[in-house]
């Protein structure tokens, strides 16, 4: 088993690389994301040191590590948010580290937040509509003066977040202030905002928190029915029993480098990821 | 060499101004989050009362204690009726508002007991001293001193004392600091107890120097607006260094290029600055450079094809629905179509409520900044100011037909729009602000000096407005032709409130990473609508120098910028008619103290008038936080427990459960 067709591809400098593959299928598709040596450091700080991910379509890739692992600055240096002080991110073979968020999602990257992004006096399906603003045909023009194709845009756009509100099971909730949602509604509106933009990249930084059983099982059969349409996803989790159904390859940060990388039965067997994380959590 | 010397160090006394007051927005800012923009004005109270002291033959030190003394006092005063109830309940642009309001009521005060003449002193200590072959007041010692000591103290307060840290607690986050048993109503008083002190000292100091007069505080207090924000209203420091940088490059350049431009060429300095921080700011050179590395080898797809199957859309009634709350700006509309059949043609009141209508449609395009960009322009009277301008040059010199002329007014304003916010529209805070004041400041130092522009007099002899061979000579003809496009710029700004730019623009406005992430690119469309904005107030400003005949650089200045920002305050940010509604009740007020409600009172009006007024935009902030165009609006008329529960529930309440979507999406954003 070579490095080279794995996914969930993983390298450290350090040479405590662990790479491992799953042989399902899509594990030798081109890599829809594929960062290499990213670093950023906060003054003195290093956050991240030396990280390297590949995302393939079709295949769900967990990023784990116990809290201030830096996994939200790596969710945030993949979509822009961040700028890496050294390495490089590729979207379908383009570069796109240095370019900002809005330009990054663009290229075809989605991602949800670990406290989801909520607007005030907006309903649910508003929110949803807006990430659908970048499939208006209408110019500045045409919407200023109120053209028939502002209205037919408008129209577009709302059926098409209502139907990813409906992917979510939300739909008859669209019409509510998303404010006015319980916590893991809220996560699950995050969803199909990211969703509704059409990504081929989607990163999910903790969608699971503060969902209940029932939800979590829901949410991990979208997960997979998401992948199953062929995205790319990344997904920052804290709940390891999810973890461990929905991921095809997973990912171990520990203080900003990478501890491990596998399969999620390879990851959960190594004693170094038991050390440094599940050792705390897991029984 | 000697003459380098004498302007820099000159420069520095003028510097020292402008960094005490400064120190003075930053002190406030930092403890109570508030700008006070009455703080030019406490240098004049400051050195009014010193003036007084002096005359009445009291020794110079306690005069200079009395000052601030006094001043002090005044601040607590204004803390306690203007900042104090309403903490917490009105914005900060409202209270921006209501410091404006109080700096108008204490220049009129002035004007009141100290009269309208120039008062001066003589220097504290007779003579002068030699430095690096420049000659200097020994004045300039205590102006030096004293800036030295206040700004050791106040860094030393903020740094190295609790009660300065407490201070600042209370700006970052009151509830926290009040479960830490800091008192933030006390540390706000202390703030602007403090300040007041500093300013009231400093004008004292200055009197012998640049003496004193009722609206000296005005320039002092922007130019100290400036140089705290670029100190981004939080390091003492910086403020100071600001200040000081302000005053040298005022001096040199008044010495060595001109002194008629030294204004403008202090306002360019800045403008150069501000856009080479946007450049070499170290996130931004970082991100430029690996950007254009980046793109070079790529061209930019953005998809704009959706790949998902075309959903079949039901046939529904789309866009806003119609109640009868969106009748009240109708009904508005033609109430006061109706003025010229009360009104006199050719009346006072008939101009009046012309300017009215006029300042409206400028003040549409500026909520549209304010409430949808987010951002807090200070230049709104700029754009008016080339749009006049354009039209009394084109037609009295160039022989341009009208329309022509008021075409490219717009124009020009439209451009101008778009390279200011191409320059300052990417980064945060108050850029928009400086430079667009920046600009606006620079043009009427030109406008005044130049002689394309007929200098202080201005130029005469428009033609009047024949408008695509409508003949608009009668002034009802032009008021409705104004009222026209007022018409047309509401139905623009509500298109483009209602539209996806302006929900795109909202989310923004809330939060930018969230809506980057989804794509949305923050800065073009803040400068889309900026640009509309500038559009609209150059339309203005052509139609008001048509209904003037005449261009003078006192028709636009900065106080038609206070007057435009306060109607969209008082009007209601956030609503699209917030600018019709706030230029009517305010613009109308103003207009009715001026000719009419001080008209009765003996001497001069000007001081009852300024006082009016000032008071008027405190009573208004205070009274009616949100906007008169809520306060209008028919849910906040019914009772309580509805609108809570209409709140919780959202639009869906007001329809069958999960019925009808269009009505809830179609109006969240252009009924708002």
């Amino acid at each position: 088993m070579s490095a080279a067709d794995t996914t969930g591809e993983v390298r450290t400098t350090g040479g405590t690389a662990t790479a491992g593959a799953a042989a399902t299928a899509g594990a030798t598709a081109a890599p829809a994301l594929r960062a290499e040596g990213l670093r950023r450091t906060f003054g003195a700080f290093v956050a991240v040191d030396d990280v390297a991910i590949t995302l393939r379509p079709g295949r769900v890739t967990a990023l784990i590590g116990p809290n201030g692992a830096g996994k939200s600055t790596v969710i945030n240096l993949l979509a822009g948010t961040l700028i890496p002080t050294a390495g490089q991110v590729r979207i379908a073979d383009v570069r796109v580290e240095g370019l900002r968020a809005e330009e990054v999602a663009l290229r075809g990257l989605a991602r949800t937040f670990q406290t989801p992004k909520l607007y005030e006096g907006m309903t649910v399906l508003d929110m949803v509509m807006l990430a659908r603003d970048r499939f208006g045909r209408a110019s500045f023009l045409e919407i200023a003066l109120s053209l028939p194709r502002t209205r037919r845009d408008r129209q577009a756009s709302r059926a098409a977040a209502m139907a990813h509100l409906e992917r979510v099971g939300l739909g008859h909730q669209a019409d509510r202030l998303a404010t006015s949602l319980p916590v893991g509604s809220q996560r699950l509106v995050d969803v199909a905002r990211a969703l509704a933009s059409e990504p081929d990249v989607l990163l999910l930084d903790e969608p699971a928190a503060g969902l209940d059983h029932t939800e979590t099982h829901e949410l991990t059969d979208l997960i997979r029915a998401i992948a199953g349409e062929g995205l790319a996803v990344l997904l920052v989790e804290h709940d390891m029993r999810m973890v461990m159904s929905v991921a095809d390859d997973v990912v171990v940060l520990d203080r900003g480098r990478l501890l491990a990388g596998g399969t999620p039965e390879e990851v959960a067997a190594n004693p170094a990821v038991i050390e440094a994380y599940l050792g705390t959590v897991a029984a | 060499m000697s003459d380098l010397a004498q302007y820099v160090l000159s420069g520095l006394s003028a510097g020292c101004v402008f960094a005490l007051v400064a120190l003075g927005f930053v002190v406030v800012a930092n403890v109570t989050g508030v700008y006070n923009f009455a703080q030019g004005d406490y240098v004049m109270v400051g050195g009014m009362i010193m003036v007084a002291t002096q005359t009445a033959g009291w020794p110079l030190v306690l005069g200079v204690l009395m000052s601030a003394v006094a001043v002090a006092l005044v601040a607590l005063v204004q803390e306690r009726t203007t900042v104090a109830p309403v903490r917490r309940r009105v914005g900060m642009l409202g209270l921006v508002i209501a410091s404006l309001g109080f700096g108008i009521v204490l220049r009129g005060l002035a004007l009141l007991i100290w009269d309208k003449d120039p008062l001066s002193l003589p220097s504290f200590h007779d003579g002068t001293f030699g430095l690096f072959g420049a000659r200097l007041d020994d004045q300039t010692w205590f102006i030096w001193g004293t800036t030295l000591v206040v700004l050791l103290g106040v860094v030393g307060l903020f740094r190295f004392t609790i009660t300065g840290k407490a201070m600042r607690a209370c700006a970052s986050n009151p509830t926290a600091a009040r479960l830490l048993g800091i008192r933030t109503g006390r540390m706000s008083m202390s703030a602007f107890v403090l300040a007041g002190a500093i300013s009231g000292t400093l004008g004292a100091m200055i009197v012998p120097v640049s003496g004193v007069s009722w609206d000296s505080g005005i320039t002092v207090g922007l130019v100290g607006f400036i140089a705290a924000a670029l100190a981004g209203f939080e390091h003492p420091g910086r403020a100071v260094l600001a200040g000081l940088g302000l005053g040298v490059v005022q001096s040199v350049g008044a010495g060595v290029i001109s002194s008629e431009y030294r204004d403008a060429i202090v306002y360019m300095t800045l403008i150069v600055f501000l856009l080479g921080r946007d450049l070499f700011d170290a996130d931004g050179a970082i991100r430029r450079v690996i950007a254009a590395r980046a793109t070079k080898r790529t061209r930019r797809p953005r998809r704009v094809v959706s790949r998902a199957p075309q959903v079949a859309v039901a046939a529904s009634h789309d866009g806003p629905r119609f109640t009868w709350r969106m009748g009240v700006p109708v009904v508005a509309l033609l109430l006061l179509a109706c003025a010229p059949f009360v009104l006199e043609s050719g009346s006072q009141e008939l101009s009046s409520a012309t300017f009215v209508v006029l300042a409206a449609i400028a003040a549409t395009g500026l909520g549209l900044v304010m409430g949808l960009a987010g951002q807090f322009s200070l230049g709104q009277a700029a754009f008016v100011l080339v749009g006049g301008y354009t039209v009394a040059i084109l037609t009295t010199k160039h022989g341009w037909d009208p329309t022509a002329a008021l075409l490219a007014g717009m124009v020009l304003s439209v451009v101008g729009g778009g390279l200011i916010g191409a320059m300052t529209l990417r980064l945060q805070g108050f850029n928009l602000a400086i430079a667009t004041l920046a600009i606006h400041l620079t043009l009427l130092v030109v406008v005044s000096q130049a002689d394309f522009t007929g200098g202080a007099l201005g130029l005469v002899g428009l033609p009047t407005l024949t408008l695509f061979g409508i003949d608009l000579t009668d002034p009802s003809d032009f008021y409705w032709a104004a009222i026209v496009v007022l018409v047309l710029c509401l139905w623009l700004a509500r298109n483009i409130s209602g539209s996806r730019i302006g929900q795109a623009l909202r989310a923004v406005g809330q939060d930018e990473d969230g809506a980057r992430s989804m794509g949305i690119n923050p800065f073009r469309l803040k400068l889309v609508v900026f640009v509309v904005s500038a559009g609209m107030a150059g339309l203005a400003g052509g139609l008001w120098a048509y209904s003037l005949q005449f261009a003078a650089p006192a028709n636009w200045d900065f106080t038609l910028t206070i007057s435009l920002v306060t109607y969209v305050i008082v009007g209601g940010i956030g609503s699209v008619y917030g600018g019709l509604i706030g230029a009517v009740v305010v613009g109308g007020l103003e207009y009715w103290i001026r000719y009419h409600a001080t008209s009765g009172l003996e001497g001069a009006s000007l001081q009852w008038e300024l006082i009016m007024y000032g008071l008027l935009l405190v009573v208004f902030v205070l009274f009616f936080k949100d906007g008169l165009a809520r306060a209008f609006k028919a849910d906040s008329l019914s009772g309580g427990l509805d609108r809570l529960r209409r709140r919780r529930d959202g639009a869906g309440a007001t329809g069958p459960p999960g019925g009808d979507l269009t009505s809830a999406a179609g109006t969240t954003g252009a009924v708002r």
